[in-house]
């Protein structure tokens, strides 16, 4: 089976010659002699999908693109229905989304396969907090920084992949016992003046 | 709160800002970029993947356990200038086995990329040969099982 796509050189961008296909062993590019080693699968010996001239739409009783009225309709947007040509329709795992329905699940995230992507709040928050307590004396800031972040972003998805949310809870006891051991510093303090004022 | 489950892909960079990773899902590769504190994602679907490119290429990348190189050196300093023989020998064989790490690691260095129609995605957490054999183990058969799978009609 010959391949119909070319597959190019990641270094030098030309095409690579069919003997990379043919086996999985390291070789020089034939241009630049950057050593490749290649594994193809059956997607690149499928001929890729084209625009053809009979997606135009001619016929009165073909659908027409919702957003090109010349253009012959392929497909159905997944969510609201509406009929799209091969240009206006995008692939997204095993949907297929018209453009409007693309930007509305990326800006409301609601949809985890269009997320580009996250901060991690809780991490910043377990940073700050270990960082200024090991200077000790940054701690005073630090403290009520991570608090803050802790609780602004409490509901806020972490990490992608990550299944343990520990970080939230480790920055939020971190914060509150460097806030404890200032409250303590400054409890000691105020009494040691009391009684040195008595004395 | 995360409705995809992923499985983590070999590969690992222990970097001091960026921690590059690679998960499989179902029908997806998700490459994690980005920073600790902010993940940039890249999702390559594997119908879509035509081939898997590995590519020589000598490299070295800091990584923070590589910070334990301080203290064998200061023990070595500290022992040559105290004249004690024995901690010096210790520091500097353990000094000439992280070199010999490094060095096998940029000796067996590689950039792997994920072909698509679009391009290529590199999978910045696959830096040496080793790794890229256990990726590419990892990753073929559900690649091969995708594409010969016939489609889901809806
Ligand atoms: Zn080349
Ligand atoms: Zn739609
Ligand atoms: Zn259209």
């Amino acid at each position: 089976m010959a391949p119909t796509v070319s597959l190019t050189c990641p270094e030098c961008g030309f095409e690579l010659s069919h003997v990379f296909l043919e086996t999985p062993d390291f070789q020089g590019c034939k241009v630049c002699g950057t050593e490749l080693s290649v594994r193809a699968f059956p997607a690149c010996f499928q001929a890729p999908e084209t625009i053809q001239p009979a997606d135009l739409f001619r016929g009165e009783e073909e659908t027409s693109c919702f957003h090109h009225a010349d253009k012959k309709a392929v497909d159905a947007c997944s969510r609201c229905g509406k009929f799209l040509c091969a240009l206006c329709s995008v692939e997204i795992g095993t949907e297929l989304l018209c453009p409007e329905c693309l930007i509305a699940g990326e800006t409301k995230g609601a949809d985890q396969s269009l997320e580009r992507e996250r901060t991690l709040y809780d991490s910043i928050a377990f940073a700050v907090a270990v960082i200024t307590g090991i200077t000790i004396s940054l701690s005073i800031l630090g403290a009520p920084a991570a608090l803050y972040l802790v609780f602004r972003y409490w509901k806020r998805p972490s990490s992608i992949v990550r299944r343990w949310q520990w970080r939230k809870y480790a920055a939020l006891i971190i914060a509150l016992s460097e806030v404890g051991f200032w409250i303590f510093i400054f409890l000691s303090m105020f009494q040691q003046g009391r009684r040195g004022t008595t004395l | 709160m995360n409705s995809v489950r992923y499985k983590r892909l070999p590969g690992r960079i222990m970097g001091f800002v960026a921690t590059p990773s690679a998960w499989l899902a179902g029908d997806h590769i998700l490459i994690i970029g980005g920073s600790r504190f902010n993940e940039t994602y890249q999702r390559v679907y594997l119908k879509d993947i035509r081939a898997l490119i590995l590519r020589k290429k000598t490299r070295f990348i800091f990584q923070w356990p590589y910070l334990f190189l301080i203290p064998a050196l200061v023990t070595l300093l500290s022992s040559v200038l105290a004249t004690r023989q024995s901690a010096g020998v210790v520091a500097f064989g353990l000094l000439l086995l992280v070199i010999g790490i490094g060095f096998a690691t940029a000796q067996f260095g590689c950039v792997l990329y994920l072909n698509t129609a679009v391009g290529n995605v590199m999978v910045r957490s696959v830096a040496s040969r080793i790794t890229a054999r256990r990726f590419i183990a990892a990753v073929t058969p559900v690649i091969e099982s995708a594409q010969t799978r016939p489609p889901e009609t809806t």
